[in-house]
């Protein structure tokens, strides 16, 4: 390798598609000024947005010069100088809606924890590029988690839940380099419980736990005594409970009885197998004893470490309290106006909606509900599907890299815009709480788009060599 | 490439999931379609000045005032001043925290009612410091107000509608006010005109953007007409301060048109306290006042009208001749039939004028009993019928109609209800001799017992009382109020009731001594009615002058004895007072001020 300036050009696909984003966010961003007037307005947030534009396309050409060597070499200088960069902004950050997560700089203000993902990618790619480095060792784990939880608890800190939580996003990468599946469904089931324990009866989630339970006892240890013993352990505990309610004249309900019945005839069962089985049992034993754990920890968690405002919104997006002024507000007025738009859209700079102010943040987090509101079903049909295709391309181009430290910062890319893009939707239709993080390319924010333009670009740069 | 895939499908599936609940919103679901126009259009109402009331006279009985409700844009509240805020407006710092509290959480840009109703002084005071109350602002509201402290049943009050009436009637929102009760009421159409409105685009904010295409769906306001009583305001204050520390009513209407001049409900109320910041609990204390002071006495109260009803028996047997003029009655006390009726000391025998100047009940009993016992009827209750028909020809035991709401319509007994109470045919003349006395099963209401007294007055015909004279630039008011209604009973007979009422005044021994007015020839008949509620009202029935009378007047004054004693004194000052303009027989207007009843109870 000779040390010269490389002037290979990146993959014109995905440049078409981020300028395609750029361009129509620039164009919403436009719309949601009521009273614009000059398209270069600098005054005005669409103005400004098209100055951060300029100014990220020539980053992007700086990015696409600078040596590819230069990310690998740089990423942990660049990770601690965004820890460092985190913890400034704990101590002389300025405080927005309660985020302390902005740092002044003369005319500029940015959030670090843009440039913190940025450099959590690059520094998990350096990582997992060392010679080696297997995700199978408690040391590399330690590594791993410790690269990514660093900055997200320094995030946390600053109480930006939203761009906190965005760092969970990684454990995309860390399933493409090898971390089990079950991780994931243990995940999503986990959220799941803890959503339904909220929704439903207690009753209802034990039962559910106690089937799955059994189910698998059942499929993996294929002998009808077994059931029989189980329908024998739970009558014996239903009966003992009826006698035991018309004994002391309570008027507890049958459905406990019923559960407390399930739960026995699991529970003896789990017991007498432990030592007679084969792995899965563990996994059955440890999955039954978790749920049921967590389940019960969830009204204590919900009441004790999350915020009013957190219980609000989580509360609204379930359906559990509906309420359009307080909390639910903005997603109501968020709906209206996206739904307003019907299928073609009340058409470009015709939306009354997000024109007037009647949705917040609607130039940033909330920039969809002019997409929805003014290009309708239509102009929001493209954005997914462009969303898609970018992520689509960056995977198979993440495949096509032959060093592993740009595979994995393909992935970090991918997993931070699928995260992005998910959320930020679906918080505007209802479908997640409102965390407050912008949607990737489109949202008004000039350090935003500046931070995911450098992301995207050096990834580009890294694939560029495989042209 | 297993992982690679999975990824991939995982995306794939979520961005289906988020089309999926797009296309749900945007071209399935309608409901937030229908917010989104209600969203960006404001619609700003213009609300009509409602419409002032004059008294006959032309001096205004009811205004509006300007006042001004302060609200608060809670997103835009800044350090709020709650020392200045109680200084402005009078509160204690208790009740300006107890407001913020009920701002609840509210943060946004939805106004909140901060003070109700205040009034032109302290809204002054509030501009001047306006730049230290970051988040408020003012709307202006027109508020009630009354002159002078008369006639609150009459006028009646207005208030902010509740749901019941918004459903009922799309017409009203919320914050709108309507009349409920006295003239707001039954006038309510006219006096509030119609609501205008403009369309404009709002932000959220609720600025105003623009009119909605230059105001193509605007209309304006149309002011609510100005309504002329028939009261006169200055009979109207009279009356009320002659029957202050006195329960009942007084009714004035001038005969020849049906107007009423006074209508008078005592305990009144001063309209005034049910206009202002304080309306609520001020209403609460009206409402719970024993002497039920909101209870409009003169119209909705009937009792049994006395001895002022044997003027209609009289007219009655003299129009189906089973008395004539000439008929004389010995008088012994009491009469001897039945379980018998008692009569008072007075010259014996009577001939008709006669009855009436002394009031004599045995005359009445023997009059009444041959109109029931007339061949011309086959039976008793025919007869009692026929009778009752005529009754309610001169305006008892129905609504009169005046233009206020809840008259009561009284009642007097019909040949069923005796039917039923005595079984049929199980009853004669002497079971019910007591309706010739205006006592038993008979209820009349004090607007009856005038409308009466004009119909005698007038000898033999009526208008139906109303208490508005015009509407607007002198529009008629409905056109039922202009037509004639005969009593049923000829002309002629009336010069003697009239005659006989005129005795009662003038001539020895004549039972309403006390409502002669020197000068003025006063015809008169008291009446004493028994209830069940203690001692007898006296009621007291009159008219004056003589010849082409002017006004008439029913006056029951409850709980307070016989006719004579204070309802024909009051009655003859109010008569005095509207013909001659003062008074003066002072000391008889001294003895009735310093009348309390009350107390004695």
């Amino acid at each position: 390798m000779r040390d010269k300036i490389e002037l290979k050009t990146p993959d014109w696909s995905v440049v078409l598609i981020y300028l395609a984003l750029v361009t129509f966010g620039l164009m919403n961003i436009y719309s949601t000024q009521s009273d614009a007037s000059e398209i270069f307005d600098f005054s005005k947030k669409h103005g400004m947005q098209f100055l951060w534009a300029v100014i990220s396309i020539f980053t992007a050409i700086i990015v696409m010069i600078i040596n590819r060597r230069f990310y690998p070499v740089f990423a942990n200088h660049i990770y601690i100088a965004a820890l460092f960069l985190l913890v400034l902004t704990l101590i002389a950050g300025v405080e927005i809606k309660s985020s302390k997560s902005w740092l002044n700089i003369g005319f500029i203000r940015f959030q670090p924890s843009e440039i913190a993902k940025l450099a959590t990618a690059l520094a998990l790619s350096r990582l997992f590029n060392l010679y080696g480095f297997k995700l199978n060792s408690p040391v590399n784990w330690f590594k791993t988690i410790a690269i990514i939880v660093l900055p997200m608890g320094l995030v946390l800190l600053q109480k930006d839940w939203g761009s906190a939580l965005v760092f969970i996003s990684f454990i995309i990468v860390l399933y493409r380099q090898g971390l089990s599946g079950w991780v994931l469904v243990f995940m999503v089931f986990t959220i799941a419980l803890f959503i339904f324990s909220l929704l439903f009866p207690l009753i209802w989630i034990i039962s559910g736990i106690t089937a799955i339970t059994a189910a698998v006892i059942w499929i993996t240890y294929n002998d009808k005594k077994m059931l029989i013993r189980m329908l024998i352990y739970a009558a014996v505990t239903f009966a003992a409970g009826i006698i035991y309610r018309y004994a002391s004249g309570s008027d507890i309900g049958y459905d406990k009885f019923i559960a407390l019945s399930m739960f026995t005839a699991i529970a003896v069962t789990l017991v007498s197998l432990v030592f007679l089985s084969r792995k899965i049992r563990w996994y059955a034993t440890i999955f039954f004893l978790c749920s049921t754990m967590l389940v019960y920890s969830v009204d204590y968690v919900y009441d004790n470490v999350l915020k009013p405002h957190h219980r609000n919104r989580i509360e609204d997006m379930l359906g559990i309290k509906e309420d359009i002024k307080d909390a639910g507000y903005n997603v109501y007025q968020s709906k209206v106006a996206i739904g307003s738009g019907n299928f073609f859209g009340k058409g470009f700079l015709h939306g009354t909606q997000t024109k007037l102010n009647f949705v917040p943040e609607q130039s940033t987090d909330f920039i969809f509900c002019t997409v929805g509101e003014e290009w309708g079903f239509v102009g929001s049909f493209a954005v997914i599907l462009l969303f898609v295709a970018l992520l689509i391309r960056l995977i198979i181009l993440a495949e096509r890299q032959k060093v592993l430290f740009s595979r994995v910062y393909g992935y970090c890319v991918v997993a931070i815009l699928f995260f992005h893009f998910t959320i930020n939707i679906a918080m505007t239709i209802g479908l997640a709480p409102v965390i407050g993080i912008p949607l990737p390319f489109i949202s008004a924010g000039g350090s935003s788009l500046w931070s995911f333009t450098v992301l995207l670009f050096i990834f580009l740069k890294l694939d560029s060599i495989n042209k | 490439m297993f992982a690679q895939r999975n990824i991939i499908i995982v995306i794939v599936s979520v961005a289906f999931i988020l089309l999926s609940r797009l296309f749900f919103l945007q071209v399935i679901d309608e409901s937030y379609k229908i917010t989104a126009t209600n969203n960006a259009f404001r619609y700003d109402v213009e609300y009509p000045a409602r419409g002032i009331i004059y008294d006959r006279n032309g001096n205004i009985l009811v205004e509006n005032i300007t006042t001004y409700d302060i609200m608060i844009t809670p997103r835009e509240l800044r350090d709020v001043d709650t020392a200045g805020l109680c200084t402005v407006f009078q509160l204690s710092p208790e009740e300006v925290r107890h407001i913020f509290k009920g701002m609840g959480k509210n943060r946004d840009y939805r106004a909140f009612t901060f003070l109700k109703q205040v009034t032109p002084e302290r809204y002054a005071l509030f501009r001047e410091r306006a730049d230290r109350f970051h988040g408020f602002y003012s709307v202006v509201r027109t508020m009630r107000r009354y002159p002078r402290n008369i006639g609150g049943n009459v006028l009646g009050y207005i208030q902010e509608v509740d749901t019941s009436v918004i459903n009922r009637n799309p017409y009203y929102r919320p914050g709108d006010y309507i009349g409920v009760s006295g003239i707001e009421e039954s006038y309510e159409k006219a006096l509030r005109g119609k609501k205008g409105i403009s369309v404009y685009l709002r932000d959220s904010r609720n600025r105003i953007v623009e009119p909605f295409e230059n105001g193509r769906l605007d209309t304006a306001a149309v002011p609510g007409k100005n309504l002329v009583s028939s009261i006169d305001g200055d009979l109207q204050e009279y009356a009320q301060t002659l029957m202050q520390n006195k329960l009942g009513s007084i009714v004035a209407i001038e005969p020849s048109t049906g107007e009423i001049l006074a209508l008078v409900s005592s305990p009144a109320f001063d309209p005034a306290v049910l206009s202002g910041p304080n309306r609520q609990h001020n209403y609460a204390g009206l409402a719970l006042n024993p002497t039920k002071p909101l209870f409009n006495r003169a119209i909705m109260s009937p009792q049994p009208p006395g001895s002022t009803f044997k003027l209609v028996n009289g007219l009655i047997g003299l129009e189906e001749g089973t008395l004539t003029p000439a008929t004389t009655c010995h008088c012994a006390g009491h009469y001897p039939y039945g379980r018998g009726v008692a009569c008072h000391g007075h010259i014996s025998p009577v001939n008709f004028k006669q009855s009436i100047m002394v009031s004599c009940n045995a005359y009445y009993c023997y009059a009444f009993r041959n109109i029931l016992e007339n061949k011309k009827y086959s039976s008793v209750s025919l007869a009692l019928t026929a009778w009752r028909e005529k009754i309610i020809r001169f305006g008892f035991a129905r609504q009169l109609g005046i233009d206020l709401p809840n008259e009561k319509a009284g009642i007097v007994a019909s040949a069923s209800l005796y039917d039923r109470y005595y079984g049929a045919n199980k009853w004669n003349p002497l079971s019910i001799i007591s309706l010739s006395i205006g006592q038993g099963e008979i209820g009349a209401t004090t607007l009856q017992l005038a409308n009466m007294a004009a119909i005698i007055a007038n000898r033999g015909f009526y208008y139906i009382p109303h208490i508005v004279k015009s509407m607007g630039d002198n529009e008629r008011i409905a056109p039922q109020y202009y037509e004639k209604q005969y009593a049923g009973i000829d002309e002629k007979h009336f010069e003697h009731t009239v005659e006989g009422m005129h005795m009662a005044t003038t001539g020895a021994g004549g039972t309403a001594w006390r409502a002669q007015i020197p000068g003025i020839d006063v015809c008169g008949k008291t009446g004493t009615s028994q209830n069940p509620h203690g001692k007898n009202h006296s009621v007291f029935v009159c008219f004056a002058p003589k010849q082409n009378p002017k006004i008439a007047v029913a006056v029951l004054v409850e709980n307070s004895g016989a006719g004579g004693s204070y309802a024909a004194p009051v009655a003859s000052l109010v008569l005095e007072k509207y013909l001659k303009g003062g008074i003066l027989r002072t000391d008889m207007e001294q003895w009735i001020l310093n009348t309390n009843l009350l107390s004695s109870q």
